[in-house]
């Protein structure tokens, strides 16, 4: 049972449908069928049994109203004047006669005789017998135990003797016969001469069997063809009369194989179902009653049927009903496996779905038209595949970002190290640079004749004064460019070596206390120092204005890069202006530098009235390597390098706000409290 | 005319330390020492008054503010200029203590010697070259 669950739960759906289409449809078949087969059995049975006990009841009144016909023919016989005329005369020629007329005329009866009171045969039918000596029979030696016929009609009583071989037959020479005996009482002659007698008739038995074919011939016109009659005996077994002659004499339960025949039913008569010879029968027994208290013989007559030709409309219909329910059965399994197959192919679809969505493929939506719970589960399904769609791409974004990520912390990394490389090895390059620009200044001081102390070391080492001028034209000629270009080249090693340290500076952090007034006082000197050499942007005609809120306290800081800030937005503001002072006269290049304190934050503002930045390059101004300068001018780091430097390291703000025409306010705000600790030294 | 300035240029890289002493002496008329380590730049500020020095900080070794240190015992109202090609030195405590400011402090490659006479002049409250 368990193994049939089992089986029952991993078989698929079509299965399963078969399953319940066939418990459904066939169960109720099955059960009404077999109900209907076991009650139309059991009626049927009643019916045959009725129609079989009723065959047997009229079969046997037959019999007993031929008897009862025949004793009344013999009693009124008995009555008959010229017959008793005949016996008191002694006429048996005439005697015999009579005799042979009633036997021909009721055609039943085989022998008709008279016996004296001493049971002598004193006058028969026999016309061969005429003139004969009539054979004496003594009648009490005939007479079986209890059937005293003779001394009984002599008493006065009408006898039937059962059957029994006819001792006459034998007398006159006709073989054996088997005869029913009927006596009745008669007398005659009168007066003193009265003699009492015996009127004695045979009836063979084949009248007898003639009436029970007539029996079995109604019951195969009732469809019974198996129909068989059987005469009982008075002792309730022995057969003794039927139309299949070769059962006489044998016995219905030892030679015939009737089993559960009781010998009492067959006494009393009745219905039951009995075997005959292994088969199932139904058998009616009726048992003789005689008739209007005539005397009558102790006889049953015993009708059998074989039930399976009997039961046959029962059997077609059980036939019928089996038939039914297969054919039912297969057409409901039929549509179970057909509409199994329609809910399971769906379903299998949404499985082979699943299945690909399992193994990556989210490119696939599943279509069912239906809108029942299938086309709903498909719906979800969907919605399922396209939320995992997303959710991959998602991850797949977040790798990308991750990978990207990566690759520039890797670039981050391999930065850092080109950093603190530049680091150790700006140290050894500058000095031997320092070298190189300082002594190329002394040698173009030197080579400049006009210069006095030059002058004054021509004149030392002996070079004539007229021939100075001819020395300054050939050193304009053949050596300035060159000494100008070692200066130049000297200037832009510096300018790498300067950037590349700008750069590794920013993992070089020391915060401690300042005072932001004297981080902007060095800041504007080392733009004063950068912008006195470079003589494109006058730094001295740029009107400074550098106001510093008297109760600031020192604010945490770098000031080292707060400086490299500053000096980055000086620088940018007097480019700037520079620009502009040269497109248009009379202006005058302004900045004002303010140090504040709002909020828990200490303010420094860069501002210009320099030409404003236009809105498309304020947007990318903090992005690193953009640059509005041209490639010799600007690394395109600056800004994104404070911007770095003021948010990341000091968790500060670097704001910018500008209109274009309108002139330029960074403001650099840096937490008074403070912050987390510093970026990591690198 | 006033007696001339006297200036220490330590530095262990001659080609710095020649061409800033020609520069010192020759364009700006300072009255010149040189020394190229420590123990000389010490024994040259125990020869005589100073008014100013130029120390470079790696002497083979980090030795420029120790130097310093010891001149300015010798030499307290002696003003200074850090030049130094090294990355990693900026303005520092230390150089508070020794009165430093974030000007005196120079980093090499000086791309215009005038920078430094300039800073020189300012300091020692003289007119700009």
């Amino acid at each position: 049972m368990p193994m049939l669950g089992r089986r029952y739960l991993t078989s698929s759906i079509r299965f399963k449908f078969i399953v319940w289409f066939l418990a459904i449809s066939l169960i109720p078949m099955a059960l009404i069928g077999l109900l209907a087969y076991v009650q139309a059995k059991r009626s049927l049975e009643a019916q045959i049994a009725d129609r079989l006990g009723g065959a047997a009841k009229v079969g046997m009144e037959q019999l007993d109203r031929f008897f009862f016909e025949r004793l009344g023919n013999l009693r009124e016989w008995a009555d008959d004047k010229t017959l008793k005329e005949d016996l008191t005369a002694g006429a048996r020629r005439r005697l015999a006669d009579k005799f042979t007329h009633w036997v021909r005329t009721y055609l039943v009866m085989d022998f008709v005789g008279v016996y004296d009171a001493r049971g002598r045969l004193i006058a028969m039918n026999d016309k061969d017998a005429q003139g004969k000596p009539l054979p004496v029979q003594k009648v009490q030696g005939m007479v079986r135990s209890g059937e005293a016929w003779h001394p009984g009609a002599q008493a006065g009583f009408l006898y039937l003797q059962d059957l029994h071989v006819s001792p006459l037959a034998k007398v006159l020479g006709l073989g054996e016969r088997r005869v029913v005996g009927l006596a009745a009482p008669l007398d005659f002659g009168g007066g003193a001469r009265r003699q009492t007698g015996v009127l004695y008739v045979e009836i063979g038995w084949e009248r007898v069997q003639d009436l029970l074919d007539l029996v079995e011939k109604d019951f195969a016109g009732m469809g019974y063809a198996s129909a068989k009659t059987y005469l009982v005996g008075p002792n309730g077994d022995t057969v003794i009369g039927l139309r299949d002659r070769a059962a006489y004499g044998k016995s219905l339960r030892r030679d015939l194989g009737f089993a559960g025949l009781a010998a009492a039913m067959v006494r009393q008569g009745g219905t039951s179902n009995i075997s005959v010879g292994g088969r199932p029968h139904l058998a009616a027994v009726y048992p003789s009653h005689g008739v209007l208290g005539a005397p009558s013989l102790q006889w049953s007559l015993v009708v059998t049927a074989d039930a399976s030709d009997a039961l046959r409309p029962v059997t077609t219909l059980g036939q019928v009903t089996a038939a039914l329910v297969v054919i039912v059965g297969l057409v409901a399994g039929a549509a179970a496996a057909v509409l199994g197959a329609r809910v399971a192919r769906p379903i299998r679809g949404l499985a082979g779905h699943a299945a690909a969505v399992g193994a990556g493929d989210l490119e696939r939506s599943i279509v069912i038209p239906s809108r029942d719970e299938v086309g709903d589960l498909a719906g979800a399904f969907n919605r399922m595949t396209e939320a995992l769609r997303r959710t991959q791409a998602e991850r797949e974004r977040a790798e990308e970002e991750r990978q990207r990520s990566q690759h520039q912390l890797l670039q981050a990394e391999k930065m850092a190290g080109v950093g603190s490389l530049a680091a150790g090895m700006a140290h050894e390059i500058n000095n031997p640079l320092g070298g190189i620009l300082q002594n190329a200044q002394l040698m173009e001081y030197g080579l400049d004749v006009a210069d006095p102390q030059t002058r004054e070391a021509l004149a030392r080492h002996g070079v004539a004064e007229g021939s100075r001028e001819a020395l300054g034209r050939y050193v304009k000629a053949e050596l300035a460019e060159h000494l100008a270009a070692i200066q130049d080249c000297g200037r832009r090693a510096a300018r790498i070596v300067r950037n590349l340290l700008d750069f590794s500076r920013k993992s070089e952090t020391r915060i401690e206390p300042h005072d932001l007034g004297q981080v902007v006082e060095g800041a504007l000197a080392l733009a004063s120092h950068e912008y006195d050499l470079k003589k494109r942007y006058d730094f001295k005609q740029i009107d400074i204005k550098v106001d510093v809120a008297p109760d600031l306290p020192p604010v945490p800081c770098d000031a080292q890069q707060i400086q490299q800030v500053l000096l980055n937005l000086i620088k940018n503001a007097a480019h700037a202006m520079y620009g502009l002072a040269e497109a248009r006269p009379g202006y005058r290049p302004r900045l004002d530098l303010r140090i504040a304190r709002r909020d828990g934050v200490a303010t420094i503002e860069v501002a210009d009235n320099g030409p404003g930045v236009p809105a498309g390059v304020l947007e990318n101004i903090f992005e690193p390597f953009y640059t509005t300068k041209g490639a010799e001018e600007g690394t395109g780091l600056g800004l994104s390098i404070s911007k770095f430097i003021v948010h990341d390291v000091h968790h500060g703000q670097l704001k910018v706000e500008s209109r274009e025409g309108d002139g330029t306010r960074f403001i650099i705000e840096l937490p008074l409290a403070p912050g987390p600790a510093p970026a990591p030294r690198a | 005319m006033r007696l001339a300035r006297r200036v220490l240029i330590v530095d262990d890289e001659e080609a710095i330390r020649r061409s800033l002493s020609t520069y010192f002496r020759r364009r700006l008329g300072y009255d010149v020492q040189e020394a190229g380590t420590m123990e000389a730049a010490v024994a040259a500020a125990a020869a005589g008054s100073l008014d100013l020095c130029i120390m470079d900080i790696r002497l083979g070794g980090d030795h420029g503010l120790e130097a310093l240190t010891r001149i300015r015992q010798m030499h307290p109202a002696l003003t200074a200029i850090i030049f130094t090609g090294s990355t990693h030195f900026g303005w520092s405590p230390e150089l508070a203590r020794l009165g430093l400011t974030h000007q005196q402090v120079l980093q090499k490659p000086l791309e215009d010697l005038g920078v430094m006479g300039r800073l020189a002049a300012q300091l020692l409250g003289d007119p700009a070259p």
